[in-house]
C-alpha cells in the first residue's frame, strides 16, 4: 500500500467535490486508454515479431504487416493517447478552475462514441479499408464520429473552465487550451484535405507533416506539459522554478511549433523553402525546451526523499527526461546531413517511441497513479503491481529506443553509403535488414516487457475502478503536500 | 496570465499563421502546378495511369504496403538511391499530380518503389508480371532472406474444372509450393490489380525542373561525374 501521506495514496485530500464530480468520466477513460493500450501492445509485438519472422500469421490478411502497423499506430494515438490524454485534461482542468464538472455520465456517452469509433476504425484498417495516411488511418467515415465526440468532450472541458473559481490561470491551463482548441482545428482540416477532397499532388504530404507535427507537439505535447507542471508542484510541494519564463516558453511554442512540420520532408519534391525555413524554425523549439527544462528540472530535483519514492513522482521524473532528449534530437535529426543518412530509418522510429512513450505515456501513468486514487477513493489494491509497471515501462522503453536507434544507425548507414573501396556497390536492401535482426529481436524483447507492465496497470486498475463502483460513493482524497499549483 | 481573450486570440492567429505559411502558400504554387505539355509528342505528362493500374493503388493502399516502402529517389548528391538504380532521375512534384493519394512513404525497410515497373521491366515474362507473382507468392523465392511476408492470399488455389487457366502460375513455383493435383494455383483479380500498379510505377518523363537541380560534390567526384551520376 502506498503510504497515506503518500501523493499517491487517498490520504491526502482536498477537493472532495471536485474528484467526485470526475469520478466517473475519469475512471472511464482511464480503463479505457488501459484496455486499448493493451491491445495496441498486442498489435505492436504481432508488427515487431513479422520484423524478424515474416511468415508469421502471413496467411491471415486482416494480420498483414502493413495493417498491423497502421492499425496499432493509430490504436495507440487514438485509443489509447486519447482516452488518457480526456482523463488527464478533464481532472486537470476541474482541479486548476477548482470547478465541478457538471454532468459527468454526458462525457461518458461522449466517451462511448469516440472508443466506438476507435474500435470501428481499428477493424476497418485491419480490414483493408485504412487511408494509408499517417496520423489519419482510420477508415474516412470513422473521422465525423470521432470529430463529434471529441467537441463534446471538449466543450465540456471549456465549461469547466469558464465555471472556474480560481482567479489565476495557471501555465497548465494554457496548455489545456492550446491542446483542446488547437486539436480540432488541424484534424478537421486535415482530414478535409487529405481523406475528403484530397489535395494535389506533393501538397498531400505537406498536409499530413503538418498535421501530424501538430497532434504531436499540440495536443500531446500540450496535455503531457500541463500534467507536468502541475504535477511537479503538487508531488514536490514546491512552487514552479523560475515561473515567470513559462509564459516565454508557451507562446514561442505556440508561434513557431505550427511550423515545423516539413522539416521531416528535406529531400522530398516538395518546396525546398518551406524546408528549410521548417528547419530554421525548428531550432527556435530549443528555446522551449530551455524553459520547460529551467521550469521542470530544478523543481522536480528539490523533492524530498520520500516523495522520490513515489512512483507518480519517478513516472513524471522519466517523462521530463524523455521530453527534453526527443524534442532535442527531432531538432538535430532535421538538419540536411541527419536526414540524409537516417531519413526513412529505424532511427525516426526510436524518436517516435521515446516521444510518444517515454514522454506522453509515462506522463499519463504518472498523472493516472495520482488521479485515479483520488476519484475512486481508495489506494491502489496492489502497490507490487505500481513498481513493476513503472520498472518494466522505463526498461522496456529504453530497451526498446536504443535498439531502435542503433539499427536506425546501422541501415541509415547500410542504405546511403557506399562501402569503402574503388568501385564499391551499394550493400543490398536484404543485406542490411538482415544485419539488424539482433537489434530488432531486442526490440521485440522489449515490447513483450512493456506488455507485461501494461497487462499489470489495467489489472490494478480494473480492480479498484470495479471497487469503486460496488461500494458507492467514495471518501474523496486529495493532494495535500501541494503549496501552490502550477 | 489572466488574459483569456489575449490568450484565444494568440492562439488562433498562430494557428492562421502557420496555416497559411505551409499549406495556403504552398496550394497556390505546387498544388496549382499544371502538368506539362509535350509539343513532339503529342502528349501532356504525367500521364493518367489505366484504370487497373488504378485499381490496384488502392489495393497497395489497403495492404499498407507504404509501411515498408517509399516512393520518392532522392536526388544525386543526397543519399546513393541513383547508385541503387532506384530510378533515372529524382522525384519531382509533378510526378505526382494525378495520384488521389499520394504515398511517399516515411520508412524503407525494403526498396524504393518508385520506378519498380522499370526495373522489373524485361524480367521473367514481358514486362516482369510474372516475377512479381512469385515475389508476392513467396519472396524467398525471388529475394532469398528478405523479411517481406508472403501475400498468398492474394492468390487461389482451386480445381481445374475444363482447361487449366491460362494465368494460373504453379508453374512458376518450386515442387514444395505445388497444388494437390488436379488443382492450379491463380492470382485473385486483386493480385492482379496490384501487379499492374507496381508495373506501372515508373517515371521516365524529363521534366525540365527535373534537370536543374544543383549536385554536391563529394571528395574525388568531378562536377562532370556528377553530373553524369545525376542523370
Amino acid at each position: 500500500m502506498a503510504s497515506p501521506s503518500s501523493p499517491t495514496s487517498p490520504a491526502s485530500a482536498e477537493g472532495a467535490s471536485i474528484d467526485a464530480s470526475v469520478r466517473l468520466p475519469g475512471l472511464y477513460f482511464a480503463a479505457a486508454a488501459a484496455v486499448w493500450l493493451v491491445v495496441g501492445t498486442a498489435l505492436s509485438l504481432i508488427a515487431a515479431f513479422k520484423l524478424h519472422s515474416p511468415a508469421f500469421l502471413a496467411d491471415c490478411e486482416w494480420l498483414t504487416y502493413g495493417r498491423v502497423r497502421s492499425a496499432e499506430s493509430a490504436l495507440l494515438i487514438y485509443g489509447w493517447g486519447f482516452n488518457a490524454a480526456f482523463a488527464m485534461a478533464i481532472w486537470l482542468m476541474a482541479r486548476l478552475a477548482q470547478a465541478e464538472v457538471r454532468r459527468p455520465v454526458t462525457l461518458v456517452v461522449a466517451g462511448g462514441f469516440w472508443n466506438l469509433g476507435v474500435l470501428v476504425g481499428t477493424l476497418g484498417v485491419l480490414g483493408g479499408h485504412g487511408t494509408a495516411v499517417e496520423g489519419l488511418e482510420f477508415p474516412s467515415y470513422v473521422n465525423a464520429i470521432l470529430f463529434v465526440s471529441y467537441a463534446w468532450i471538449a466543450i465540456w472541458a471549456l465549461l469547466t473552465f469558464r465555471a472556474r473559481r480560481s482567479p489565476h490561470v495557471f501555465i497548465s491551463q494554457w496548455y489545456l487550451l492550446l491542446a483542446l482548441l488547437w486539436f480540432p482545428w488541424v484534424f478537421s482540416l486535415a482530414h478535409l484535405l487529405l481523406v475528403v477532397d484530397p489535395v494535389q499532388g506533393v501538397m498531400q504530404p505537406l498536409v499530413q507533416t503538418w498535421y501530424t507535427h501538430s497532434l504531436g507537439l499540440f495536443w500531446f505535447g500540450g496535455i503531457g506539459v500541463a500534467a507536468l507542471y502541475y504535477l511537479t508542484t503538487k508531488l514536490t510541494g514546491r512552487s514552479i522554478a523560475h515561473y515567470h519564463l513559462s509564459p516565454v516558453g508557451f507562446w514561442l511554442l505556440v508561434i513557431f511549433g505550427g511550423w515545423a512540420g516539413p522539416a521531416r520532408l528535406v529531400g522530398a519534391p516538395v518546396p525546398a523553402w518551406v524546408v528549410s525555413l521548417s528547419i530554421a524554425l525548428s531550432f527556435l523549439l530549443l528555446v522551449v525546451l530551455s524553459v520547460w527544462a529551467c521550469n521542470l528540472v530544478p523543481t522536480l530535483s528539490r523533492a524530498s526523499a520520500a516523495v522520490r519514492q513515489d512512483p507518480a513522482y519517478r513516472f513524471i521524473g522519466v517523462s521530463v527526461l524523455a521530453l527534453l532528449v526527443a524534442q532535442t534530437a527531432s531538432v538535430l535529426l532535421s538538419l540536411r546531413s541527419a536526414a540524409e543518412l537516417l531519413q526513412f530509418t529505424f532511427v525516426h522510429t526510436a524518436l517516435g517511441q521515446l516521444t510518444q512513450y517515454g514522454f506522453f505515456s509515462m506522463a499519463a501513468f504518472g498523472t493516472l497513479y495520482v488521479l485515479v486514487p483520488r476519484i475512486a477513493g481508495r489506494s491502489w489494491p496492489v502497490p507490487g503491481l505500481v513498481g513493476f509497471h513503472f520498472w518494466s515501462s522505463l526498461l522496456g522503453c529504453a530497451t526498446s529506443v536504443v535498439a531502435l536507434a542503433l539499427a536506425g544507425y546501422r541501415q541509415g548507414v547500410g542504405l546511403n553509403r557506399l562501402p569503402a573501396g574503388d568501385g564499391a556497390v551499394p550493400v543490398p536492401v536484404i543485406e542490411i535488414l538482415q544485419g539488424l535482426q539482433p537489434y530488432l529481436f531486442t526490440h521485440t524483447s522489449a515490447l513483450v516487457l512493456l506488455a507485461a507492465g501494461h497487462v499489470a496497470f489495467l489489472v490494478n486498475l480494473g480492480w479498484i475502478a470495479s471497487a469503486s463502483c460496488s461500494c458507492g460513493v467514495p471518501v474523496t482524497p486529495s493532494l495535500s503536500n501541494a503549496s501552490k499549483v502550477a | 496570465m489572466n488574459r483569456i481573450a489575449l490568450l484565444f486570440l494568440g492562439l488562433f492567429a498562430a494557428l492562421a499563421a502557420s496555416w497559411t505559411g505551409v499549406i495556403l502558400v504552398n496550394q497556390g504554387s505546387v498544388g496549382a502546378l499544371p502538368r506539362v505539355v509535350d509539343a513532339n509528342e503529342g502528349l501532356a505528362f504525367p500521364q493518367p495511369l489505366p484504370g487497373v493500374a488504378q485499381q490496384g493503388h488502392l489495393v497497395y493502399q489497403d495492404l499498407g504496403c507504404v509501411a515498408c516502402h517509399t516512393q520518392q529517389v532522392r536526388r544525386a548528391g543526397f543519399g546513393i538511391d541513383n547508385k541503387r538504380g532506384w530510378g533515372e532521375r529524382h522525384s519531382v512534384a509533378r510526378d505526382y499530380l494525378l495520384e488521389p493519394r499520394v504515398l511517399i512513404g516515411t520508412h524503407r525497410i525494403g526498396p524504393d518503389l518508385r520506378n519498380v515497373g522499370q526495373r522489373k521491366d524485361g524480367q521473367e515474362g514481358r514486362d516482369g508480371r510474372e516475377w512479381h507473382y512469385r515475389h508476392l507468392y513467396d519472396p524467398q523465392l525471388t529475394s532469398p532472406g528478405s523479411v517481406m511476408p508472403p501475400f498468398r492470399f492474394l492468390f487461389e488455389t482451386r480445381r481445374i474444372v475444363g482447361e487449366p487457366s491460362p494465368k494460373a502460375i504453379q508453374a512458376l513455383l518450386p515442387a514444395w509450393h505445388q497444388p494437390p493435383a488436379g488443382h492450379e494455383i491463380v492470382p485473385t483479380v486483386r493480385a492482379e490489380r496490384l501487379v499492374s500498379y507496381l508495373l506501372s510505377l515508373k517515371d521516365t518523363y524529363a521534366y525540365p525542373e527535373a534537370a536543374n537541380v544543383y549536385v554536391a560534390q563529394t571528395e574525388g567526384q568531378s562536377g562532370a561525374a556528377a553530373e553524369g551520376a545525376h542523370k
